[in-house]
């Protein structure tokens, strides 16, 4: 006898509807707190991808990946935003990743998408060389609060910070930032 | 020597934001409510999703709790599954009775709507695929016809034999294979199948158990994941 059929099974029908109801309030409540964030997980990946057309199957898949994983989600709003966006930078991984993969099929040299969207967005070249000279995780912790709306130490769960580091690199790279525009100004 | 000027928080803020290239993208809301309905509320099959988009609409509503259905106790009385309301007769529903899923009755009700024949692959515990099905089923806020939920039981068969197809053809399993191809043949005679496969839904079914008879295991795989991907998991012993 399998694990489902002793959980399910077993029960009594009274039993039983109560666990149908708990499993429906549960998807509910999960529901309820993915849905705000449908749009701000859809503009991350717009930000992201090219062509932006891409950003609706990644969102696609990583509501997916949260509705599979929804049992060790975390409760609190702010703690579910972070673990949203850490699904949704998985999920970008992953997708980059295969483009990378069909680029190189195609034997053409595009660099990544994040720089497409800098060069197609008419942007400030001091700001966008600026961001490109801090690490990876340093330009994605900016983009993250600047961009996204998140808060530093949400954004450090993003990426794997600590509260604290995030805040040390945050301000260290802005640091940067407004010295390398400071120069050119 | 080279001096740097002051920037501003602000200034370098406005820099930063001017490298957000979000304001010219503008959202597409229907397909984003799209995305939503067939990957947010995974408890949705989404044949029907396919088969209407009304139906996708209340499926969105149903997952995001937005009240389509009546609270199982309204003034302290409390609702059976049986709403007494029937119909209307069109491609994608019949005059059955429609049935909510809040009802204090509505897993025993659904479980007596369990088709008498319906066959299961070897290795799938009937018990345990009936009852996740219904649970499935009881996931979903709302009202459906008892049509409706007959027919998810018959989606539910449908996509583990389809998962039955893979697995035999991926072991190499001919005869295994074929016997799923003539279960997905006989498929597209299942009675709710029939009875509200609209716009469509019935020759694509035809199609798959085609191409599940002449070994397109490409096609079968498309199915699986564009059909079958609220299949309750665990069904295998």
């Amino acid at each position: 006898m399998s694990a489902a059929e002793s959980r399910v099974s077993d029960m009594a029908p009274g039993q039983r509807i109560r666990h149908a109801n708990r499993v429906r309030d549960e998807q509910r409540a999960f529901a309820s707190m993915i849905e705000p964030l449908f749009e701000p997980l859809l503009r991350y990946f717009a930000r992201r991808t090219s062509p932006r057309e891409d950003s609706y199957d990644c969102l696609s898949d990583t509501l997916l990946v949260m509705w599979r994983r929804r049992g060790s989600a975390p409760t609190h709003p702010e703690e579910f935003r972070a673990w949203a966006y850490g699904v949704a930078r998985l999920t970008l991984s992953n997708h980059m990743r295969s483009q990378r993969r069909r680029a190189r099929l195609l034997e053409k040299s595009r660099n990544n998408a994040e720089l497409e969207v800098t060069v197609g967005a008419d942007l400030s070249e001091v700001a966008a060389t600026a961001m490109a000279a801090l690490s990876a995780k340093d330009r994605e912790l900016v983009r993250l609060i600047v961009w996204d709306g998140l808060g530093v130490a949400e954004a450090g769960q993003v990426l794997g910070f600590k509260a604290a580091t995030a805040r040390t690199r945050y301000s260290r790279a802005r640091e940067r930032l407004r010295h390398t525009l400071g120069e050119s100004a | 020597m080279r001096t740097t000027a002051k920037v501003t928080d602000d200034e370098l803020d406005a820099a930063l934001r001017n490298l957000d290239s979000d304001s010219s993208f503008q959202i597409d809301q229907d397909r984003l409510a799209r995305v939503a309905a067939t990957s947010a509320p995974a408890v949705i099959p989404r044949r029907k999703l396919r088969a209407s988009a009304l139906w996708a609409a209340t499926a969105v509503a149903a997952a995001l709790g937005l009240g389509l259905a009546a609270p199982a106790l309204a003034d302290g009385i409390q609702q059976l599954a049986q709403t007494g309301r029937y119909g209307p007769v069109t491609s994608e529903s019949d005059a059955s009775e429609w049935i909510n899923s809040s009802g204090s009755d509505f897993y025993d009700y659904a479980e007596s709507l369990y088709p008498e024949v319906l066959p299961l692959p070897d290795g799938v515990s009937v018990d345990t695929f009936k009852d996740e099905s219904i649970l499935q089923l009881a996931a979903i806020e709302g009202e459906s016809q008892d049509v409706t939920l007959v027919s998810s039981f018959e989606h539910n068969a449908r996509c583990v034999w389809v998962d039955e197809w893979l697995l035999a053809d991926a072991a190499k399993d001919q005869m295994r294979a074929d016997g799923a191809a003539t279960v997905l043949a006989e498929s597209t005679t299942w009675p709710a199948t029939v009875a509200i496969a609209g716009g469509g839904f019935l020759e694509h079914l035809v199609d798959v158990a085609e191409a599940a008879a002449t070994g397109d295991r490409a096609a079968l795989v498309d199915q699986k994941g564009s059909d079958c991907g609220s299949m309750p998991e665990g069904l295998r012993r």
